[in-house]
């Protein structure tokens, strides 16, 4: 569905991606694990058309990504949640969650709506309070609450359990992996948390300095030597 | 009433309903920076492009004020596209610096273009539908100062509510918070910016033909607005639309007391203090954000 084909992308000149091409089949899991510093966050924002690719060309189906403006990338079905989460701090939960909404009709908000507060009930409870008065947990949940509102055909997730506990980024996997099973939605995953990632992942590729290094089905990758000496402390 | 008291209310009076006018023009700039961090500093000018719009629709075709006010605010709000379109597209990404060069330059080119086009006379409006005073408790009122006032309150009130209560007001305060993040929900962010301007400059519009009922008009008209207006949008924090609107009016109050009180040539004085004051004291305004 998600074809991205040798892109480059450069920072003042300096390469951050170098012929990165990924796959991303409808209704799959995909991570794309990597250390600081890979290029992971650079390959979302190539997607979502933040940062357009030099070089390369990314697809959709058959329509061509690289050449949008972000509004127009979103508005084809591409749900990005941004790394640090970007939420409206100084909006509401819910103000944040309908401008998810922005691009559909009433009707299909409230809908998303109800499905949105059934995945994440502490939303629903806060909707009315000032979205920067949330934990770390909640502005996670409500970035990832807000991307589903778009009612995207993909979600890309940018590093979601980054600076949660424990407890929280196991919640945070759980309901990655149940909106990919029960909305079927397909799911780009961009994570340093390899174990969990590569659990939940139907395939993954590995990404170091800006290259994809290594890929496979997640659980050949959780198998794979390189992958626990480099990112499994085995 | 002793004549004192008398007096006192009437400038204090005076004072408010001038002070709703210098919100509705720092709201328009306030607007304009929240959405895009760019100041706009050809705003006076573009007031004297309203007085000036509202003068000759008066002169050449006999249009009351009351009737070419949403004309004039229409054609400002297409100007403030046009500007956003053909100059401050090119500077978004620019540095800091060049920036202020574009609508400082603009100021320059707009006050030079009306010196060219309309000379350096002052022009006034003769008698209007809003000509006369009305009398109320001793205290006496002119009307364009009264219509001026309403009409900057209904204003700002129409654009408060245009912010909080529609899908597109949504958008434009979300693009102010975090442009890419807007982009990312579907936003057509450039669309928002030009808006903003179309917005600042429509709120300048009506001002200017509120303004243009008892004021003189002449190419360097903006500066006499312009200044306390800038004062208004520090002291009512950038970017906030209920804080520009207050500081407007607390400047309004301040600006004919201190002359009323003190001495008439020290009012501006006054106002750069509390300038200064809310500079040193709390720099983000009174409800800005740091």
């Amino acid at each position: 569905m998600l074809r991205v084909q040798s892109i480059e992308v450069r920072y003042d000149e300096v390469p951050a991606l170098h012929d990165v091409s990924i796959d991303v089949r409808e209704g799959e899991i995909v991570a794309v694990i990597g250390s600081n510093g890979a290029g992971k966050t650079t390959l979302l924002r190539a997607i979502s058309g933040m940062r357009p690719p030099a070089r390369g060309e990314i697809f959709l189906d058959d329509t061509p990504l690289h050449t949008l403006k972000t509004h127009q990338i979103s508005a084809l079905g591409v749900a990005h949640v941004p790394e640090g989460r970007g939420i409206f701090a100084r909006q509401s939960v819910l103000r944040n969650l309908y401008l998810g909404a922005f691009l559909r009709s009433d009707r299909e908000r409230e809908e998303t709506l109800e499905r949105v507060f059934d995945l994440f009930p502490r939303l629903a409870e806060r909707r009315n309070q000032s979205a920067g008065t949330l934990s770390g947990g909640e502005q996670q949940m409500l970035a990832i609450a807000r991307g589903l509102m778009a009612r995207p055909r993909i979600l890309m997730l940018d590093e979601p359990s980054l600076g949660l506990m424990p407890k929280l980024v196991d919640l945070i996997f759980e309901l990655v992996q149940r909106i990919n099973q029960e909305d079927g939605i397909t799911i780009l995953l961009v994570e340093q948390n390899v174990r969990e990632s590569l659990e939940i992942a139907h395939r993954a590729y590995v990404l170091e300095t800006g290259r994809v290094v290594l890929s496979g089905s997640g659980e050949d990758l959780l198998h794979n030597e390189q992958v626990q000496r480099a990112y499994l402390g085995m | 009433m002793s004549p004192e008291l008398v007096l006192f209310l009437q400038t204090l009076v005076s004072g408010i309903l001038i002070g709703f006018v210098f919100s509705l023009l720092s709201v328009g700039l306030t607007l304009i920076f929240g959405v895009m961090d760019i100041v706009n500093f050809a705003h006076g000018e573009h007031l004297m492009l309203a007085m000036y719009a509202t003068f000759w629709m008066w002169t050449l075709w006999g249009i009351d004020p009351l009737f070419s006010l949403p004309v004039v605010a229409l054609l400002l709000f297409i100007l403030g596209v046009i500007t956003y379109r053909l100059l401050i597209r090119y500077v978004l990404d620019a540095p800091m610096l060049a920036q202020i060069f574009v609508t400082f330059g603009l100021m320059v080119f707009l006050r030079n273009l009306a010196q060219v086009l309309w000379s350096e006379d002052y022009r006034r409006i003769g008698d209007t539908l809003l000509s006369g005073r009305i009398e109320l408790f001793g205290i006496f009122i002119g009307r364009p100062q009264l219509f001026a006032s309403l009409g900057a309150v209904i204003t700002t009130g129409l654009l408060y509510f245009f912010l909080k209560r529609t899908r597109t007001g949504w958008a434009l305060e979300a693009t102010a918070e975090d442009k890419e993040v807007a982009g990312l929900m579907g936003i057509n962010t450039e669309r928002m910016f030009a808006l903003a301007w179309g917005l600042g400059l429509a709120s300048v519009g009506v001002a200017g033909a509120l303004l243009a009922t008892f004021n003189p008009i002449f190419p360097e008209v903006g500066t006499v607005f312009v200044l306390v207006t800038f004062v208004a949008v520090a002291l009512g924090g950038f970017g906030s639309v209920p804080g520009a609107f207050i500081a407007g009016i607390i400047i309004g109050i301040v600006q004919v007391l201190g002359g009323f009180l003190w001495e008439p040539r020290f009012k501006t004085v006054l106002i750069y203090a509390i300038y200064l004051g809310v500079v040193f004291i709390r720099p983000q305004g009174l409800l800005g954000r740091r």
